[in-house]
């Protein structure tokens, strides 16, 4: 805060050369794609199985829903416990079952993929009961019709199930991808964004440039707005991609 | 056939509940095991370590920042509820170009990333003597939990047909007590779930109270993340605080798991 020159786009300029935020944006990328993408087809999974019983629904559905209960940064504690090497309960048990023991949390390809599945834990019932409420608000009869008509499970939901449940999917998508994109407290509470910056999302990023570590309060502010006009045009393409109403 | 289905249905269902439930239980069990028993997940809490719970009350604070959290988090409530019903009301019942404005300006709070506000905030309050005060805060936390309050509530305030309001009306009821004594008690049901889905917003930040406070304000998520640093990483301590702070938040989704589904999209979806 000591300099308070007025440098015009100064700080937009520095942007475009550092590699940081532009290596930082890429992992936030890949942590949204395999999150939403893992999330969004086990949640959907997991909907269709709900909707097809009727007795216990009622408890899966409230154990699906457990994770969701948990904060970010309790998730986060957790599963850095859970993800030791030697200690964790992930790798002990990997090791039990003979298939060794990678090294979730230190390892620059696998780290992104370790916390993305944190992420599908704590989310996934997210997705599951947006889209449960969107099939059992469908109308029985037609179903019915189609199964007496000899349609077979593929062909109801593709030309049934599916159509009508395409708000409830859009709404499930687009929450979730405004969410994942903002991620913060995973990546700084489970890796500080290592190693070797392997981890670290926009959001840590600008933090740091910001509080964390630099204060440098002005350009973190241009990267905080790049980032956002970001996130509003994804969120815009997949309003636009994701059709409405049929 | 349909009992096939079902013979690979629920074992499919009960495997994937094991998988959900079980961080959970690993949890709640390291709270009770001694140090060395948390390194090995085979192990049983077989004399549970009690005195975990009361290690994590005498650590830096703790207690003191769950108190903080909860008046910060009941001052979020009472502010966003008191300025969140009227405007939800005037969004609904008077859709000129402005309300429309603020309305759909509502959604776009929600996509932007919280440092894009806390930084100028962080400049702001270090100015103006709030950085680090539990009214500055709550005033800081209007930013995510007043937009969704309206929201919410909008979606909610729609449900109640206007012919309940527009009778009141002819017998000559003020906008006011229309609001009051009519449409309120008819949205009780969004006034609590918003009250809750604020009131864990604010339970559950990591950024806001890591900007914009330092130990005055320190709420839970602060608390608990700076026994990353704690001595020798003491697992069950840690996984003590973990319980503690989520039992608070699994008890308030219980009390509005009718509507959670509409909290959670803000009301987009309703069961």
């Amino acid at each position: 805060m000591a300099n308070k020159a007025f440098i015009g786009l100064g700080n937009y300029i520095h942007m475009l050369t550092d590699d940081y935020f532009w290596n930082a944006l890429k992992n936030t990328l890949y942590f949204t794609f395999v999150s939403l993408t893992a999330e969004f087809i086990i949640g959907l999974g997991i909907a269709l199985l709900l909707n097809g019983i009727t007795r216990g629904s009622l408890i899966f559905r409230t154990i699906m829903m457990f994770p969701l209960m948990i904060s970010d940064i309790v998730a986060a504690i957790m599963w850095k416990m859970m993800l030791d090497p030697s200690s964790g309960v992930v790798n002990q048990f990997l090791m039990a079952i003979h298939l060794g023991a990678p090294n979730w949390l230190g390892n620059s390809h696998l780290v992104i993929p370790a916390i993305s599945m944190v992420d599908i834990w704590w989310q996934t019932g997210n997705i599951v009961i947006i889209l449960l409420a969107g099939l059992q608000s469908l109308p029985r009869e037609p179903i019915e019709m189609a199964e007496v008509d000899g349609a077979n499970k593929i062909q109801l939901f593709r030309f049934l199930l599916w159509p009508q449940l395409i708000p409830f999917v859009k709404t499930a998508i687009v929450f979730r991808l405004i969410d994942l994109m903002r991620v913060f407290a995973l990546s700084w509470a489970i890796t500080a964004g290592g190693p070797v910056r392997a981890s670290e999302v926009s959001q840590l990023y600008i933090y740091t440039q910001g509080m964390g570590k630099y204060l440098n309060i002005g350009y973190s502010i241009s990267l905080a707005i790049t980032f956002a006009i970001i996130v509003f045009i994804l969120v815009a393409i997949f309003n636009k991609l994701l059709p409405e109403e049929i | 056939m349909r009992k096939m289905r079902k013979l690979v249905i629920y074992p499919v269902l009960i495997f994937i509940s094991i998988l959900f439930v079980f961080p959970i239980l690993w949890m709640a069990m390291t709270a009770l095991k001694t140090p060395i028993q948390a390194t090995n997940f085979l192990s049983l809490p077989t004399q549970p370590q009690w005195h975990n719970f009361a290690d994590v009350w005498k650590t830096s604070g703790f207690g003191n920042a769950f108190l903080n959290t909860f008046e910060i988090g009941l001052g979020t409530v009472l502010i966003s509820l008191l300025v969140g019903i009227p405007m939800a009301y005037s969004v609904v019942r008077y859709p000129v170009r402005v309300t429309n404005f603020a309305g759909n300006s509502m959604l776009f709070m929600r996509i932007i990333p919280e440092t894009v506000f806390l930084l100028p905030l962080y400049v702001i309050f270090r100015k103006t003597g709030l950085f680090d005060t539990k009214i500055g805060m709550i005033l800081a936390f209007q930013i995510i939990t007043l937009p969704y309050t309206i929201w919410l509530l909008r979606s909610f305030i729609m449900g109640v047909p206007d012919e309940i309001e527009n009778a009141a009306r002819i017998d000559g009821c003020a906008e006011i007590e229309i609001l009051w004594r009519i449409t309120l008690p008819l949205i009780l049901p969004g006034v609590l779930t918003s009250s809750i889905m604020a009131f864990i917003s604010v339970w559950t930040s990591l950024l806001f109270p890591l900007t914009l406070a330092y130990s005055k304000a320190e709420t839970v998520s602060v608390a608990i993340s700076a026994f990353k640093g704690y001595g020798t990483f003491n697992w069950p301590v840690m996984a003590a605080a973990a319980v503690c702070i989520t039992i608070p938040q699994i008890l308030m989704f219980s009390l509005i798991n009718k509507y959670l589904v509409a909290g959670y999209t803000m009301g987009a979806v309703k069961e």
